[in-house]
């Protein structure tokens, strides 16, 4: 029994060293209400035609890691057996009163704090374990939050590859060029994950990255 | 006499100098869990920041609910024979998390605190 296992075992890692299909953990992280969720929808539909994470316009609807497995991510003739991670908001603080404001009732809106809390303790664990960050930036904020330098100072210190999005360029204020300015060492991609303008380019980005 | 209310602590970069990570932590926390605003002349590296983010949150409850961070830039003049060259710096402003930082497009950093908290306090 335990030859046949190894021999799975060996015969699994010899197919994965001739197939052409490297694997990769792609890991959307950033500040709440940037749109992860909404990118993650955008990927996963492109490439599995389904939906992936919940989207709201209340705070911290993302509470914990959703991961996609097996994404056969497709472009420019590179294929990816993709791992794709939408994560929770960061946030250096959560008020669940904000949410009793919204509407929650105060016990729900503890609960929704509390399991926002553990989620994003889980998402700046996860970080190290990635192979690609994604790090989403509202473009229509300016980018000198602490969350957003917190976060690209701690994967420059540990070397992981890393694509900065400008998202919500549909909008008017949008200021893309001041997120590029700031992170001059970084490549920075436009886009608008609800509209999907600029979404074919974060795609080459991928493909050139992972 | 007893003070009430928050409080403000400049921390020199030497008090933090021989500590480490998790007495560092610590060091912030028992502060800043009694309601007081460090201002640290050492900005701290960017994981220790994200370690004090994951921290705070682990402490969230009703009453406290995690921590606020900021930085101040700062551009001082350097003297004697390098007059008239100047030398950038930063500074880490932490505050309880129902505190709100503001960071004005001039530099100024401001820190409020809710209204009726401050009465309670």
């Amino acid at each position: 029994m335990i030859i046949a296992t190894n021999h799975l075992l060996m015969l699994t890692s010899i197919s994965r060293f001739f197939s052409k299909t490297k694997q990769a953990s792609v890991c959307l992280i950033g500040e709440v209400n940037t749109g992860k969720s909404t990118l993650a929808n955008r990927i996963s539909n492109d490439f599995t035609g389904q939906d992936m994470s919940a989207v709201s316009e209340i705070a911290h609807e993302t509470r914990d890691i959703i991961k996609l497995e097996h994404v056969n991510f497709n472009t420019d003739g590179k294929k990816l057996d993709l791992t794709l991670v939408d994560t929770p908001g960061i946030a250096t603080s959560i008020d669940y009163k904000e949410f009793v404001g919204q509407g929650i009732p105060e016990d729900q809106a503890m609960q929704r704090a509390k399991e926002a809390t553990a989620g994003i303790i889980k998402a700046i664990k996860f970080l190290e374990e990635v192979d690609v960050a994604v790090v989403m930036m509202d473009a229509t904020k300016t980018p000198f939050d602490q969350v957003s330098l917190t976060l690209m100072g701690t994967l420059e210190m540990n070397k992981k590859k890393t694509i900065i999005v400008a998202n919500k360029t549909d909008l008017p204020e949008a200021k893309p060029d001041l997120i590029k300015s700031t992170f001059p060492q970084h490549t920075v991609i436009p886009i608008s994950a609800l509209k999907g303008e600029g979404i074919n380019d974060l795609y080459a980005s991928i493909a050139e990255v992972a | 006499m007893t003070i009430q209310g928050y409080a403000i602590d400049f921390i020199p970069s030497g008090r933090l100098e021989n500590l480490s990570d998790e007495q560092i932590v610590e060091f912030i926390f028992e502060r800043v869990e009694k309601e007081h605003v460090l201002i640290l002349e050492n900005p701290l590296t960017p994981s220790l920041r994200l370690e004090l983010t994951a921290q705070g949150l682990v402490r969230f409850s009703k009453t406290f609910i995690g921590i606020k961070m900021q930085f101040i830039n700062i551009r001082t003049e350097v003297g004697g024979l390098f007059r008239g060259k100047t030398k950038d710096s930063t500074l880490l402003v932490i505050a309880p998390g129902n505190a709100q930082i503001d960071h004005s497009e001039h530099g100024d950093v401001s820190v409020k605190f809710p209204v009726a908290q401050s009465i309670e306090a």
